[in-house]
């Protein structure tokens, strides 16, 4: 706690300088930035809190200098730039997406994927095997079956 | 005698009783020897006598402080007002083991005692199975999580329990229903052990385990709510669900058990997918062990946290020990495991769950993997990242969305399959309710997608859900007369768990709403006040008027009194606090929660001018819906209430099948599948349903 304190002091906020072609932000659009910022940062004293949250010394010093930094015209990325350069990755409540952090990103979407190819095919298997007893309800809607896709690919073929 | 020395005899019996559970169910049913059966359930009864006592000790230990009890030095103090002195008993490790063992044996006695008639086979094998898990946490209460240690000379005092479990009276509520929901999914596991050893796969004893499966769910969702609801009133930061750890080891394994409640339901009516459902059920119980270890072994502050307890390694070592002979009795009785049944259409009640249980699956592994990731990370890299709710909020979104689309699917889907016309019949109400519903929220200007989708969501599923009710009571006026109510009645008794599950549906789309709502709307401004002076927040307007301080027994508490109104209307003074106890160094938040229907006034103090008493910076936050949460936790238990409550089996009637067969002749292509709407009984419907196929 104390270090960290140290940490926020010994940078003071510099006022980095704003870019030229930018409006100045209104009240309310500060409130909002700062609100969003604050909410993807992780307060470093408390369990598992985003510094938005959190009622502890440090997170409400954090918010200010977030509230400062968007006033003076930084963008959401680059104030969370700065925590990280402080703090680390770790101060991110959600990873960035680079190196080994990618696998939090893709893997959920690989297994709704895999686990979609799967009953695809055990659907297919369990649905096939019923014909011979009742004729199957309805011919599959979408997909073209491999000869079909060849005659109609010939047929625009010639039509040209 | 100590208490100690009472309290641990009690411990080390529930454990002999719970190794003769063990051995004389496997030898009692291997060998089909009823005496030995006898022993068995007789012994399930001691244990939990035995655990019984021991609570009852622990009790007596806590509320007289006699702190030559280990656990009472650990959390007892003077000072602690009695009631939490009483629910301390679950504010550390060995305590929370402790009541865990012991609602363990109560279940395990349970059992035993319903199906004590029976002369199957199944029942010894369930009790054996629920003997070996007893006698992994009694073993852990007797070894390395003894409460009952002998402390000497026995301290004067104690340091009082965890201050977040006495700072409020809701800590005595959501814990006991979290661990009635978590230890009761030992039951269905035990049910599905039991089947593998018993070597009879078929669909008895699924729709047995599925019924304690109910039980335990309901108990698991109302405590997930309830913590929801106290994490609310409680820690003062406004919101109700964080993605922590903690939390998250509850949502898993119901995440499981909600696929398998659904999944269970095409294996009785179709034969299918019994590996899958086993499966289903050995890891909700797994996710249990699991969450119980990542939280409690301290793993998650740091890998390097996990080598200096012992009751870590002894959780990793029974969770591979369950997988491990698991998978072994699987593969034994693969040959059992066949599927009898085939899927007729894709179109079909039955894929509308198959679909179900990947997407929650796919929502269980990425909840797992999110929580898990930064120790793969730190293992691997040596590195530290979080991963927190902006993360999960991302991941899981669409996938609870999804969810909600099937949950307005699947009922209105026949089983086996279904013709292109009725499908259009069947939905272009429902469908065209959600389309409305989506553009009048776009027509009031709502520009957020996911609120936007949720809300035609919602209006799709309850459409569904009120047709099928509609149907329902419709066909059982036409079966037996009598008014609409009376026949809305007859229906939760005679086929209750299909339309408490369609309460449990409403209550699920109430908490989706409300967390579209609360987590799009919420409005917040941090203020510091002077005395008298106003803050308008939407409609509402805070006063400050004072700051206090007062002793009271276990701690110190600073609050401010505020004067509040909603538009005109006074809502009386609010005192949001911070309460210091001895043993924390931050002040633990207490908020002023003002409810209503539509909004939330919640106010939190979040600094104080201690010198002048002259202002105060204190968080308004305008927090909308966030009572339906509650309100649909509620439903949800309710629902499942009625989903469990026995019903005297009905009697085989033969008019009603009669004119149920009739409808099955009247459509040869089965697409309504036998009784679809008749609000027949299970039985009825089954009986009926194999004469029209055998027919």
């Amino acid at each position: 706690m104390l270090m960290a304190a140290v940490i926020l002091a010994a940078n003071p906020v510099t006022g980095a300088p704003r870019p030229q072609d930018r409006e100045p932000l209104s009240p309310a659009e500060v409130d909002q930035l700062t609100a969003e910022v604050a909410a993807q940062l992780r307060c470093p004293v408390c369990r598992n809190q985003a510094v938005l949250e959190s009622s502890s010394g440090l997170a409400r010093q954090m918010q200010t200098v977030i509230r400062e930094k968007i006033a003076a015209g930084e963008t959401p990325e680059q104030v969370k730039a700065y925590f990280v350069s402080r703090y680390g990755g770790w101060i991110l409540l959600k990873p960035e997406p680079r190196g080994i952090n990618l696998l939090v990103y893709l893997l959920p979407a690989a297994a709704v994927l895999f686990g979609g190819a799967v009953l695809f095919r055990q659907m297919r298997r369990w649905t096939g095997s019923v014909g011979s007893e009742e004729p199957a309800p309805e011919p599959p809607d979408e997909a073209l079956s491999e000869e079909e896709e060849a005659w109609l690919r010939r047929q625009i073929g010639s039509a040209r | 005698m100590t208490l100690s020395t009472l309290g641990y005899a009690s411990v080390i019996a529930a454990l002999l009783g719970a190794v003769v559970m063990a051995v004389a169910g496997l030898v009692g049913g291997y060998r089909d020897r009823p005496a030995l059966r006898d022993a068995a359930r007789r012994a399930s009864y001691f244990c939990f006598f035995a655990m019984s006592s021991a609570m009852l000790i622990m009790e007596i230990a806590l509320l007289s402080h006699d702190f030559s009890v280990d656990y009472v030095a650990r959390v007892g103090s003077r000072e602690t007002p009695a009631y939490y002195t009483a629910i301390s008993l679950w504010s550390s490790l060995d305590g929370s083991i402790l009541f865990w063992g012991w609602i363990l044996s109560g279940y395990a006695a349970f059992v035993a005692f319903v199906r004590r008639r029976g002369a199957d086979r199944l029942t010894p094998f369930v009790t054996a199975t629920l003997g070996i898990v007893g006698i992994f946490f009694f073993g852990l209460l007797v070894g390395p999580a003894n409460p009952f240690g002998l402390v000497v000379p026995a301290p004067a005092n104690g340091p009082g329990p965890n201050p977040l479990l006495q700072n409020h009276a809701l800590m005595g509520l959501h814990p006991p229903l979290l661990y009635l929901g978590f230890v009761g999914l030992s039951v269905p596991f035990a049910f599905a052990i039991g089947a593998l050893l018993s070597g009879n796969l078929e669909a008895g004893w699924l729709r047995d385990a599925r019924r304690w499966m109910i039980a335990a769910w309901a108990f698991l969702s109302l405590g997930i709510v309830g913590g929801a609801w106290w994490s609310y009133e409680v820690l003062g930061w406004g919101g109700y669900w964080a993605w922590d750890p903690v939390e998250n080891a509850s949502f898993l394994p119901w995440l499981t058990a909600t696929a398998f409640l659904h999944s269970a339901m095409v294996q009785e009516r179709r034969g299918m997918l019994k590996t899958w459902n086993l499966s289903l059920i050995i890891c909700t119980f797994l996710l249990t062990l699991l969450g119980t270890f990542l939280t409690r072994s301290g793993v998650l502050d740091s890998v390097h946290a996990f080598t200096e307890g012992v009751i870590g390694p002894l959780f990793l070592g029974f969770i591979a020990f369950v997988t491990f002979t698991s998978l072994l009795l699987i593969v034994w009785r693969s040959d059992r495991l066949h599927a009898k049944g085939t899927l007729d259409g894709v179109v079909s009640r039955e894929s509308a769950f198959i679909l179900n249980n990947l997407v929650f699956v796919a929502l269980t592994f990425t909840v797992l993997l999110g929580t898990g990731f930064p120790l793969i990370v730190e293992a691997m890299r040596s590195e530290r990242i979080s991963v927190g709710p902006p993360y999960f909020n991302m991941v899981a979104t669409p996938l609870a969305l999804a969810l909600l689309f099937l949950m307005g699917v699947g009922p209105a889907l026949p089983w086996r399959r279904m013709s292109a016309e009725r499908l259009r019949r069947t939905f272009w109400m429902p469908t065209a309710v959600g389309a409305g519903v989506s553009l009048v929220t776009v027509a009031l200007g709502v520009r957020q997608v996911y609120p936007i989708i949720t809300f035609g969501l919602a209006g799709f599923v309850l459409a569904t859900i009120l047709e099928e009710f509609r149907k329902g009571v419709s066909a059982r006026r036409r079966i037996s007369g009598g008014s609409p109510v009376r026949a809305l009645l007859d229906l939760f008794a005679r086929n209750g768990r299909r339309y408490g599950g369609y309460v449990v549906h409403t209550g699920i789309v109430a908490i989706a709403v409300a967390l579209a709502i609360s987590g799009t709307w919420k409005t917040e401004r941090e203020v510091t006040l002077r005395k008298g002076e106003q803050v308008k927040i939407a409609e509402y307007t805070v006063q400050f008027e004072d700051v206090w301080g007062r002793e009271e027994s276990q701690r110190f508490v600073v609050g401010v009194t505020l004067k509040t109104w909603r538009g005109d209307r006074y809502l009386g003074e609010q005192q949001p606090r911070m309460n210091f106890y001895q043993s924390s160094q931050q002040p633990i938040a207490s908020p002023a929660v003002v409810t209503s229907l539509t909004k939330d006034l919640y106010l939190t103090l979040m600094a104080f001018d201690s010198e002048e008493r002259e202002h105060a910076t204190i968080r308004v936050i305008v927090n909308p819906a966030v009572a339906w949460l509650w309100i649909g936790g509620l439903i949800v238990g309710i629902g499942a209430l009625i989903a469990i409550w026995p019903h005297g089996r009905s009697t085989y009637r033969p008019e009603l099948a009669l004119s149920l067969t009739a409808d099955l002749i009247a459509s040869p292509d089965a697409e309504a599948g036998p009784g679809t709407d008749t609000g027949a009984t299970e039985e009825e419907q089954e009986q009926v349903a194999t004469r029209g196929l055998e027919g």
